[in-house]
């Protein structure tokens, strides 16, 4: 139990220091609901700790809010990375990309809500049951946006930026965690037995390990700039048939560079 | 039994995707321009594709023609990687425009991936019709279109080091 109250501080006091350096890389910007997701979790787990100690009798009505909220914030963090990922070729796209985003995770979530509750713990109550199904149905959407996201931008070589490639990646491992469990917890003869309750410890532990590798990317410089000359921004100007300067002479690119392609 | 084997099979089949995956994003960010230009293709040669290829723009033969000349599968797939190589320079771009400096047109970085991405999809569905009903019409058409995008950008390319650079002209023409 000792690493249960250590969690009960560690994963708060986890949170509140992601969030400060999100705020002071001014991550907000970029990924304002990610923001708000990280300060849900801070707010939740603090009022948890609360609860715990003084109104225990309080908990399952908290957890059934708890986990509506944190699954309509992990809804909206996943449009949110989609949408960013797509920075790039934004203009490109039709006006109601977002929204049309934001109706094809749904209607993931939707098709994978069947699957979950095929997954089901025994002697489990029918709140608690829909609250598992919720979860595990949120388990696995992450993965799947994931996989998603990974494959299609491997497709078309669309690019992440380090931020977004770093939240992904602490989302990622987080979901694929809770997803191992989820599985796991659906073998399980009994919802009250040891095993149940150190899976339960190694998704927080993994979640602990999430905001750490947050906490230490976000709190890194970004990646220096590279040199970026003239004569390279001019290779581009031309290759992307924007061909308005001609001021830039290449006089100097080494030969070298298209040698190597030999 | 079986089941649970399968699904605990397929989570770790993820994670090692998923390290992959985050490997190869972090590599690719942190690449220099001249490893860049080294991935250009150099194995494939597109001259055949127009008699004015690499000096002006636009295709004129016909699309069975073109089907010919590009080798088939083999130079969609050419093309398909270096598009690859093209969009990463555009990421290499934007992110790498110093402060301060004038940046470069957002409007170029876009047509230039806009172009790329255009390559890529053509090839791809140029593939994936070919890997199911052969070299039909359609798939043809598609692989019209991509070395049409192709050329367009592989002469405007030459103009440039024809005016600029004349020394590495005759190896950037070899390259290609």
């Amino acid at each position: 139990m000792a690493l249960d109250s250590a969690l009960l501080i560690a994963l708060p006091v986890g949170e509140a220091i992601t969030v400060g350096c999100l705020l002071r890389r001014k991550t907000w910007r970029t990924l304002p609901l990610f923001l708000t997701y990280l300060t849900w979790g801070f707010v939740s787990d603090v009022a948890l700790f609360f609860i715990l100690n003084d109104a225990p009798e309080l908990y399952k009505r908290y957890y059934t809010v708890e986990t509506v909220v944190d699954s309509i914030l992990m809804f909206s963090v996943l449009v949110e990375l989609g949408w960013s990922v797509l920075r790039p070729v934004r203009s490109s796209l039709p006006r109601r990309t977002l929204l049309f985003l934001a109706i094809l995770v749904g209607v993931v979530g939707l098709l994978i809500w069947p699957l979950a509750t095929r997954m089901s713990p025994p002697r489990m109550d029918a709140p608690s049951l829909l609250l598992f199904h919720l979860e595990g149905t949120f388990a696995i959407l992450r993965v799947v946006c994931f996989l998603v996201m990974a494959g299609f931008s491997q497709l078309l070589s669309i690019g992440w930026r380090d931020r977004e490639l770093q939240v992904a990646t602490g989302l990622g491992l987080f979901a694929i965690v809770s997803l191992l469990v989820m599985l796991l917890h659906a073998q399980q003869q009994q919802v009250t037995s040891d095993l149940y309750y150190w899976l339960d410890l190694v998704v927080s532990v993994s979640y602990l390990c999430t905001l750490s590798y947050w906490v230490y990317c976000f709190s890194a410089k970004e990646q220096e700039r590279k040199e970026f000359s003239p004569q390279m921004q001019q290779f581009l100007l031309l290759m992307g048939g924007g061909a308005r300067t001609g001021s830039i002479a290449l006089t100097d690119l080494p030969s070298e560079r298209l040698r190597k392609k030999d | 039994m079986l089941l649970p084997l399968l699904q605990i099979a397929i989570v770790s089949a993820l994670i090692v995707y998923f390290g992959k995956w985050r490997g190869n994003m972090r590599r690719r960010n942190a690449q220099s321009w001249d490893a860049l230009l080294c991935q250009l293709r150099s194995d494939w040669s597109a001259r055949e594709l127009s008699e004015q290829f690499l000096w002006k723009e636009g295709l004129t033969a016909t699309t069975d023609d073109i089907w010919q000349r590009l080798d088939g599968p083999r130079g969609l797939w050419a093309m398909f990687q270096n598009a690859r190589v093209l969009l990463q320079m555009a990421d290499y771009a934007s992110r790498n425009t110093a402060p301060g400096t004038t940046p470069i047109d957002p409007m170029v970085l876009e047509t230039l991936r806009s172009d790329a991405m255009q390559i890529r999809l053509c090839v791809l569905m140029a593939l994936a019709q070919y890997a199911l009903s052969q070299a039909t019409a359609g798939v043809k058409v598609n692989a019209f279109r991509a070395a049409n995008l192709y050329s367009g950008m592989a002469a405007r390319m030459t103009t440039l080091l024809q005016d600029h650079a004349a020394v590495v002209l005759p190896d950037f023409v070899a390259a290609m």
